[in-house]
C-alpha cells in the first residue's frame, strides 16, 4: 500500500511539469498585447506576415511553406483559419511600415561564443512605437517589430533542411514563442532531457509541432 | 508483486528527475546586471521596448542551458557587464534600424509617395508627421 502511494505521488510529480510548463512556451512580451500576429488580426489581415529580407533564398521560401502547411486546419489555430502565411514582401532588407519581420543576414562574428563555437541566429523583438500604432489607427501597445539575425556562414554552409529549421525556429521567436521542452517542438530548448533530445527536430523540421502551435495559441489569448 | 512495485517506483523516480532537470534547462530571473553571468554574444532571444528600457534576455548560461533575465536597458550599471552590454547593443541596433526605416518611409509619404492601405486600414499621416518631429 505504501509503495502504491509512493508510485502515485511520484507519477503525479513526474507529470506536473508537462502541465505547469505549458505557459512557459510564451515569450515575455513587455505588455499583454505583444506580437505580430496580434497586430495582423487587429488590422484585418490575420495570419499574413510580410517579410523584408536582406537575402531572399530557397531556405526561407521552403520554411514559409512548411509553416503554412503545419498551421492550417490545426486544432490550436482556429483563429487563423488559413494558417500563418509568410511571404517575401521585400528582398532589400529595408524596414517599412508594411513589413512585419525583418530577416537580416550578418557575419558570423556577431554570433561567436566565448568557447569559439557559433550560434545560428538571434531574434530581437522591438516593441512597436506609439507612432507606428497611431499610423495604423490603433493605440500603443500594438505588437512588435521583430528582427531575425541569421549567421550567414553557418546558414549557407549547411543543408536546406538546416536553413528551414533555422528560419522556422527564429521566426517562432518573432511570433512570441519561447524555447520549451514540453514535447516535440521546433522551439526545443536544447536540453538533453527534452522529449526529442538536445537537438530536437532541428535539421529536419517540417514546420511547427503541436506544442509550438499551442504556444501561439497561448501568446494570443 | 513487491518487485514489480519496486521497479515501478524506481521508474517514476527516474522520470521525475529527468523532467525536473528539463525544467531547469530554462530559468528566468530578475536581477541586477552585476550578478548576471551573461557571456558576450550568448544572447539568443531579446524582447525590447525602447520606450521603457524593458529588456528580456534569453541567453546561453554557463551550463549550456538557456537562461533568462529581465533588466532595465537604461540602467547605467548594466554597461559594466560586458555580456549584458552587448545584448543591449544588439537590441538598440535593431531598434535603430526600425526607426531609420520608419523615418525614411514617413518622409517619403509626406513628400507625396502613394499611401497604401493594409488590411483595409488607411495609414494616418498625421501620426507620421508627429513621428518625424520626435524621432527622426
Amino acid at each position: 500500500m505504501l509503495l502504491f502511494v509512493l508510485v502515485s505521488a511520484l507519477s503525479a510529480l513526474a507529470s506536473w511539469p508537462l502541465v505547469a510548463g505549458a505557459n512557459d512556451i510564451k515569450a515575455q512580451f513587455p505588455s499583454a498585447n505583444g506580437g505580430i500576429l496580434w497586430m495582423s488580426r487587429r488590422e484585418g489581415y490575420a495570419g499574413l506576415v510580410y517579410i523584408t529580407s536582406t537575402h531572399c533564398n530557397s531556405g526561407e521560401t521552403t520554411a514559409y511553406n512548411n509553416i503554412k502547411s503545419s498551421t492550417t486546419g490545426k486544432a490550436q489555430m482556429t483563429r487563423w483559419t488559413s494558417g500563418i502565411q509568410m511571404s517575401n514582401y521585400r528582398c532589400d532588407g529595408v524596414w517599412d511600415n508594411y513589413a512585419d519581420i525583418r530577416i537580416n543576414y550578418k557575419d558570423q562574428s556577431y554570433f561567436r561564443q566565448p568557447d569559439g563555437h557559433y550560434i545560428g541566429g538571434r531574434n530581437v523583438d522591438t516593441a512597436a512605437s506609439s507612432a507606428y500604432c497611431s499610423f495604423w489607427g490603433t493605440s500603443y501597445p500594438c505588437g512588435s517589430r521583430p528582427t531575425v539575425e541569421i549567421n550567414t556562414q553557418k546558414f549557407f554552409g549547411n543543408s536546406l533542411s538546416y536553413e528551414e529549421s533555422e528560419i522556422e525556429h527564429e521566426t517562432g521567436h518573432s511570433f512570441g514563442l519561447a524555447h520549451h521542452c514540453v514535447g516535440i517542438a521546433v522551439m526545443n530548448n536544447g536540453a538533453s532531457s527534452c522529449p526529442d533530445g538536445w537537438q530536437g527536430h532541428f535539421g529536419s523540421a517540417p514546420g511547427y509541432f503541436a506544442t509550438d502551435r499551442q504556444g501561439i495559441d497561448n501568446v494570443y489569448p | 508483486m513487491k518487485k514489480l512495485l519496486f521497479v515501478l517506483a524506481a521508474g517514476a523516480v527516474g522520470v521525475a528527475f529527468s523532467l525536473g532537470f528539463a525544467t531547469r534547462g530554462h530559468s528566468t530571473s530578475a536581477a541586477g546586471c552585476a550578478s548576471l553571468a551573461v557571456a558576450v554574444n550568448s544572447d539568443h532571444n531579446l524582447v525590447y521596448d525602447p520606450a521603457t528600457g524593458y529588456l528580456h534576455i534569453d541567453y546561453y548560461g554557463q551550463s549550456g542551458h538557456l537562461e533568462g533575465a529581465t533588466i532595465d536597458a537604461n540602467d547605467p550599471g548594466c554597461r559594466a557587464n560586458p555580456g549584458v552590454a552587448r545584448a543591449i547593443e544588439h537590441a538598440r541596433a535593431a531598434a535603430r534600424e526600425v526607426t531609420a526605416g520608419d523615418c525614411a518611409q514617413f518622409k517619403a509619404l509626406l513628400n507625396g509617395a502613394p499611401v497604401v492601405a493594409k488590411g483595409g486600414v488607411t495609414p494616418n499621416l498625421a501620426a507620421a508627421k508627429k513621428y518625424i518631429a520626435e524621432e527622426c
